[in-house]
């Protein structure tokens, strides 16, 4: 049943498009989202606080803003540049399983002495700097499988989707393990030490000015 | 570079899969908790009271946080998933060419003819549970505004002023210990 869209199916079908296959953007983009609602409420819990001291107040907003700010600012940005590296350089083939280079390399079903090695002579460099999923996608376009005999096409084809998925698991995986450390080591580690220095030196200021 | 090691391919592979939206709040919560007590007690630049509650405020904030995004997400993806039956149009290879809702209760269910990469019905599966998990989180983004600013502020209140108080013995006894 094809429905008439709505903003909620374009809404549906974009998330299906852009999130299905790359579990660690999203974990970045909702991470990030909380991020900014869990600050908004606990700097106004603070601010709301009546039995806070004035100055025990000003430095724990401060410290809530500033790490938040560190916390979000590092984490982002971060997280989004370890993504993109580790895309970039699986996609470009830096970094493979060996199952995944066999996968590529037999795509003809063929036996290869070294298949592992022989998996990079099946896409041309241009080819190869759109991505491997472009290519295993898209194989119907690559050199490889025009070159190919018509009888082994649709084998090719076929093999093509399998070695997407197993390409795909790896890729997936280590996408989310490396947004998943980073955002332990930017948000939780390096963000809280430079919000911490960053509000303390704000506080100080304020007292000094307050004294003066 | 080739990596050999087939655990390691097994351990990547199986992350991706199970780690998830709710397994990231858990995670974040848990070594937040690990790092953020402490290094705010390392911070001498404050007096020790402000120092006290800086730590208690970031044990009771994660613990309420970090949890109430967890039960969210695990709950607003459950609701997707029972909202998401698809249809799925298939050639008879099993490569997917299609999908569309269920019935007209299925509004989380994309409706995609054409256009639609091709893959096989396993990968779509793994695809589509990670679509769900996707609308889940995001749904659960949209009601932390609601809950983070009227169930969880009075939680982290409460949980900050005994983490306070916990904090305060813990400095004063061992300053009477030195």
């Amino acid at each position: 049943m094809q429905v008439k869209p709505t903003a909620m199916t374009k809404f549906s079908n974009y998330i299906f498009k852009n999130y299905a296959k790359d579990s660690s953007k999203l974990l970045v983009h909702v991470g990030a989202g909380v991020a900014v609602i869990a600050t908004s409420a606990q700097v106004g819990m603070l601010l709301t606080d009546k039995k806070l001291e004035q100055k025990k107040k000003n430095f724990l907003v401060k410290q809530e803003l500033m790490i938040n700010s560190t916390y979000l600012a590092l984490y982002y940005t971060a997280c989004e540049a370890v993504r993109h590296l580790v895309n970039n350089t699986i996609e470009k083939g830096k970094i493979l399983t060996e199952s995944c280079a066999l996968a590529i390399a037999n795509l003809k079903n063929d036996k290869f002495i070294e298949p592992t090695k022989k998996w990079a002579n099946i896409f041309t460099k241009d080819e190869l700097k759109k991505g491997i999923s472009h290519n295993l996608e898209n194989i119907e376009n690559t050199d490889f499988f025009k070159k190919s005999a018509q009888e082994i096409q649709p084998r090719i084809k076929e093999n093509s989707i399998k070695a997407l998925e197993k390409f795909q698991g790896f890729k997936g995986g280590a996408g989310v393990l490396s947004v998943l450390t980073t955002s332990v080591i930017a948000g939780n580690i390096v963000g809280v030490y430079l919000g911490n220095v960053i509000a303390t030196k704000m506080a100080e200021k304020n007292h000094r000015l307050n004294v003066a | 570079m080739i990596i050999r090691s087939a655990n390691f391919e097994k351990f990547v592979s199986y992350s991706g899969r199970k780690l998830n939206a709710p397994a990231q709040a858990l995670i974040i919560g848990g070594t937040a908790l690990l790092f953020i007590p402490p290094i705010n007690r390392m911070n001498k630049k404050v007096d020790q009271d402000t120092r006290d509650m800086a730590v208690g405020r970031s044990i009771g904030k994660n613990i309420t946080g970090n949890l109430s995004d967890y039960i969210l997400r695990v709950l607003s993806i459950a609701l997707v998933s029972k909202f998401s039956k698809a249809k799925i149009d298939k050639t008879k290879e099993g490569i997917v060419t299609g999908i569309s809702p269920q019935s007209k209760k299925d509004i989380f269910t994309p409706s995609i003819d054409k256009n639609i990469e091709p893959r096989s019905i396993e990968q779509f599966s793994k695809d589509y549970k990670n679509y769900k998990m996707a609308m889940g989180a995001l749904l659960a983004t949209g009601l932390a505004i609601f809950v983070k600013t009227t169930i969880e502020l009075p939680i982290t209140k409460k949980l900050t002023d005994i983490f306070y108080k916990r904090e305060k013995a813990r400095q004063e006894a061992k300053h009477h210990a030195s």
